[in-house]
């Protein structure tokens, strides 16, 4: 009998608060106004808000603007049974092109995930009646609201709850559009049970059909599809504090359409909105142009405004009470599990604790304390303790803890516990007193934290600190480290032997103070240059007869900034010397290479050319110049084998070290003319050797060597000269000047150098190779001497002058 | 036919070389008449008409200059870079005759503006050739 009748009842109620929800709800969403003209189709007069010039300009570039509406949100937007897109949204599209002049279109009718997609790809520029949220907010910029309704809770006609509310839906499932304003809410509150729907009309058939349980829309889309749509077990349940907010959203790179939109929005009248609500908000509580009707709901309006106070009202003291009993059950619980923690912790912390007396007597001490002394409570209790203590610091320990006692403070210092096995425990002890009601000191509790990890760190970082400095001082080239403003911070010993300067004087001066003497940095300085790169840089400096090389590198801080640099002066004058060495041999190598393969080549061209031409005064008969042909390739040969065994002669100068020994010049002089003797007597030429001839120290053979050369090159290059006459003898000034003197043909000065060269003859007809006085420049320079020509031109005799220092440098031979 | 030129110089100092010269172009149908200097000063008094070359009529203006790089007293390129930096001289074709075949030789003998490089040894064909395109 009963159920009936409270089904009855609660029908009634329900029906009522649901009306007074509505009615409430549309009060405030909808502004009451007498019906206005119809909405104007288009706008043939071209705007009627003002517009600035880049506004216009902006919209001669954009002819047509085309927008997508979300599916399945009658009466918003929906597609009537002809196809054409009908609702709210067309409507206001029509007011918005009328009152800006825009061509506004709807191409598209899609769920909220393709539109938003479409927007992305620019396929529409933007969506109309939609409301805000995180997602849609990163692809649209929204104009300010055209259109606000409330949101309300629809579930199906079964649901028993008179009034739900959003934040007290128990285990109910709730269907929110996905990426809407309330799913963002929802989805991130993990109380809440939600399933997502695609479009609003999802919503519903998601609910209808039990796969949830409540649904959340605005008002207008649910009152319009219970009364118009397929589905007939759906009602509204429930009202929810927020509103929707509509606008159009437009893609993010237009914000000039958002202004000329906006502009239109401000310029809707309320007449113009009545008249499209009237249009699509069919239910009877909305009708607004009977002035009794108006009476009517503004009665039952003021009614339901005061039952649904009632029923908030005992709705919102019943939460308070059941509240307030949950609370006070949770203390008491939190008090028990509070006291259960302590005992816990007590029992497993990693601490020491103790307690003793006002004088210092031990009373307790927990297991860990015995673990860290290696003493037992017993053999803790009393003075006992002190026995657990490190022998170096009983004392400390003692003193600083009548110090405390004394001062009637707190106590706190580190300091080792030493077991029995000799393991040591590094501690921080702790200590407070405990103190009675009266505030006299009873005793005194204290814990002792273990460190003994945090000092082997310390001790390891010691160590690192002592093992890093001997490094870095270890290092030969001047090692800085510099800050970001280019300040010397730390030095390391080399700066003495590299600067002359004190390591530690340098600490604070900028780096180039110290390498260039200078009050700024020079051009192009190395350090300036990594501030811009913040990369390695280096430069070469050439300074007091030494080459150096700095190299600075960055250090760069976890943001990614420079936070100092790390300059590094190396001296690099040996390896220049010798890469300078290096490349004057190279050159030398490839000019030799060059010559030798010329000259080399030029016998063979003869061989091979008169190879042929044998050949061919055969075929011509003409034996008769076989034999003069032959002779040539003869010579030709020998020259080649001569210009060979000179090469070797030559390179052997680099390769072999003669022992220097001293001998008389003259004796070097007497061994020459002997070797020369036929060559001599064949010239008739008449050979002098002044006195005072020196000793010296010399490669004897190589000496010998060279002498010839000079005396041999003398008698060939005689020309004409019916007495030849030579000369060899030294001049005495401020080293001896060997000379060889004749009175031949004679050389032009523009070919004094060059003779020199290897192969380089001035005389074409000569015999030899080119090679000796090349040879002989060498052999002279291995000495450590210099050799040159003087001759006062072509048929007034040559003079070859050359020195030879005492000591030579026999090294560089 | 008589506007052909019909007379070389050659700038040799290597004899055999030169007779090589000469035995090669002997037998080409120009037959030209070659004249033989054996270092650059030489061959610069010759062009210029200097000294024992006064007489034209001895040592006729070339039509081609064969010129070895490596000479005596002054260097082929020497002579190439007087040769075509002299108004007067600089119409007469010049082509190096060398046994180098260095890169930076031929570079050197172009940028002097030389009219060819031939590296030695040299066959008969291509002095045919040479005479050939410089209108023998």
């Amino acid at each position: 009998m009963a159920a009936p009748f409270r089904a009855g009842i609660r029908r009634v109620f329900l029906s009522t608060a649901v009306c007074a929800i509505i009615i409430a709800a549309g009060a405030g969403w909808w502004p009451v106004r007498p019906a206005a003209a119809a909405v104007p189709e288009s706008s043939p007069g071209g705007a009627v808000v003002p517009l600035t010039a880049a506004e216009r300009a902006w919209m001669r570039e954009h002819p047509v603007i085309r927008f997508g509406v979300s599916e399945g949100f009658a009466p918003f937007n929906f597609r009537d049974e002809s196809g054409t897109v009908q609702g709210i949204a067309v409507d206001y599209l029509r007011l918005f092109a009328a009152k800006t002049g825009l061509n506004l279109q709807i191409d598209t009718i899609a769920t909220w995930d393709n539109l938003l997609q479409l927007t992305e790809a620019g396929v529409i520029d933007g969506v109309l009646c939609g409301a805000r949220s995180a997602v849609r907010d990163r692809l649209l910029a929204f104009t300010n609201d055209y259109f606000v309704a409330p949101w309300v809770l629809v579930t199906r006609t079964d649901e028993p709850e008179f009034q739900l509310r959003l934040d007290a839906l128990g285990d109910r499932r709730v269907c929110v559009l996905m990426n809407s304003p309330n799913y963002d809410r929802l989805a991130a509150d993990s109380s809440v049970r939600v399933v997502g729907a695609r479009t609003v009309e999802e919503i519903w058939r998601i609910v209808s059909s039990g796969r949830a349980d409540v649904g959340l829309s605005n008002v207008i889309a649910a009152e319009y599809y219970i009364n118009h749509g397929d589905i007939t077990n759906l009602k509204i349940s429930g009202i929810v504090d927020e509103q929707l907010h509509l606008g159009a959203g437009v893609r993010k790179d237009w914000p000039v359409l958002v202004g000329i939109l906006n502009r239109g929005i401000a310029a809707i009248t309320p007449a113009e909105a009545e008249t499209i609500r009237t249009r699509w908000v069919t239910s009877n509580y909305s009708h607004a142009d009977n002035a009794a009707w108006r009476r009517i709901r503004h009665w039952v309006m003021v009614g339901g405004l005061l039952f649904a106070v009632f029923m908030v009202s005992s709705l919102l003291w019943n939460l308070r009470l059941r509240r307030e009993i949950a609370e006070r059950s949770r203390t008491e619980k939190a008090l028990r599990a509070s006291e259960e923690k302590f005992r816990l912790i007590a029992q497993m912390t990693p601490a020491g604790i103790y307690q003793t007396t006002p004088e210092g007597k031990c009373t307790y001490v927990n297991d860990r304390w015995q673990e860290m002394s290696g003493l037992t409570s017993e053999e803790a209790y009393g003075a006992g303790w002190i026995n657990g203590i490190h022998p170096a610091d009983r004392q400390g320990v003692l003193d600083n803890w009548k110090q405390m006692v004394d001062s009637r403070g707190n106590w706190g210092k580190e300091y080792r516990f030493r077991n029995k096995e000799g393991k040591i425990t590094w501690v921080y002890g702790l200590a407070t007193p405990e103190r009675d009601a009266a505030g006299n000191i009873v005793g005194y509790i204290g814990l002792n934290v273990d460190i003994t990890e945090r000092k082997l760190a310390e001790e390891a970082l010691r160590i690192a600190a002592r093992d890093w400095q001997v490094t870095f001082d270890a290092v030969n080239d001047a090692v800085w480290l510099l800050d970001a403003d280019s300040r010397i911070v730390r030095s390391n010993r080399a700066t003495r032997t590299i600067f002359g300067r004190e390591p530690a004087d340098v600490i604070g001066r900028r780096c180039w103070e110290i390498v260039h003497g200078t009050a700024a940095p020079i051009p192009d300085c190395p350090v300036q240059r990594l501030k811009n790169t913040l990369q390695r840089e280096t430069m070469t400096l050439a300074a007091q007869q030494r080459y150096y090389q700095v190299t600075v590198d960055p250090i760069i801080n976890g943001a990614g900034a420079l936070a100092g640099i790390v300059h590094l002066v190396s001296d690099i004058t040996e390896r220049k010397c010798v890469e300078l060495a290096l490349g004057a041999s190279n050159a030398e190598l490839a000019q030799f290479s060059y010559t030798v393969s010329h000259d080399l080549k030029s016998p063979l061209t003869t061989i091979r050319g008169f190879v042929d031409a044998i050949g061919q005064d055969i075929a011509r008969q003409r034996h008769d110049r076989v034999p003069a042909d032959l002779k040539r390739i003869e010579h030709a040969a020998d020259r080649m084998l001569a210009l060979v065994n000179d090469l070797l002669e030559l390179s052997r100068l680099g390769r072999v070290t003669g022992q220097a020994e001293r001998v008389d010049f003259a004796v070097l002089v007497r061994e020459v003319l002997a070797m020369l003797d036929r060559a001599i007597a064949e010239r008739r030429a008449q050979v002098i050797v002044a006195d005072g001839l020196p000793v010296v120290t010399v490669d004897r053979q190589r000496m010998v060597s060279a002498l010839q050369n000079l005396v041999e090159n003398a008698l060939k290059y005689m020309g004409g000269q019916p007495q030849p006459r030579i000369e060899i003898g030294v001049r005495r000034g401020s080293e001896p000047v060997f000379y060889v003197q004749d009175n031949g043909m004679g050389i032009d000065p523009q070919h004094h150098e060059k003779i020199f060269g290897i192969f380089d003859k001035l005389e074409p007809n000569s015999t030899g190779t080119g090679i000796g006085l090349a040879l002989v420049r060498r052999i002279i320079a291995a000495h450590g001497g210099r050799i040159w020509v003087e001759s006062a031109g072509a048929g007034q005799g040559s003079t070859f002058f050359f020195t030879l220092p005492d000591p030579p440098a026999a090294a560089r031979m | 036919m008589n506007d052909r030129p019909q007379t070389i110089l050659l700038v040799e100092d290597n004899p055999d070389h030169a007779e090589l010269v000469l035995r090669n172009l002997e037998c080409l149908p120009a037959s030209p008449r070659v004249f033989h200097v054996a270092d650059g000063e030489q061959a610069l008094a010759y062009l210029r008409g200097q000294g024992e070359y006064a007489d034209a009529g001895r040592a006729p203006r070339p039509g081609l200059v064969l010129l070895d790089l490596r000479l005596p007293r002054l260097d082929g390129l020497a002579v190439l870079k007087e040769t075509k930096g002299d108004p007067a001289l600089r119409a007469i074709p010049v082509v190096i005759l060398s046994t180098s075949t260095a890169d930076s030789d031929r570079a050197a003998a172009a940028a002097l503006h030389a009219d060819g490089y031939l590296a030695k040894p040299v066959g008969r064909a291509v002095f045919s050739e040479l005479l050939a395109r410089f209108g023998f």
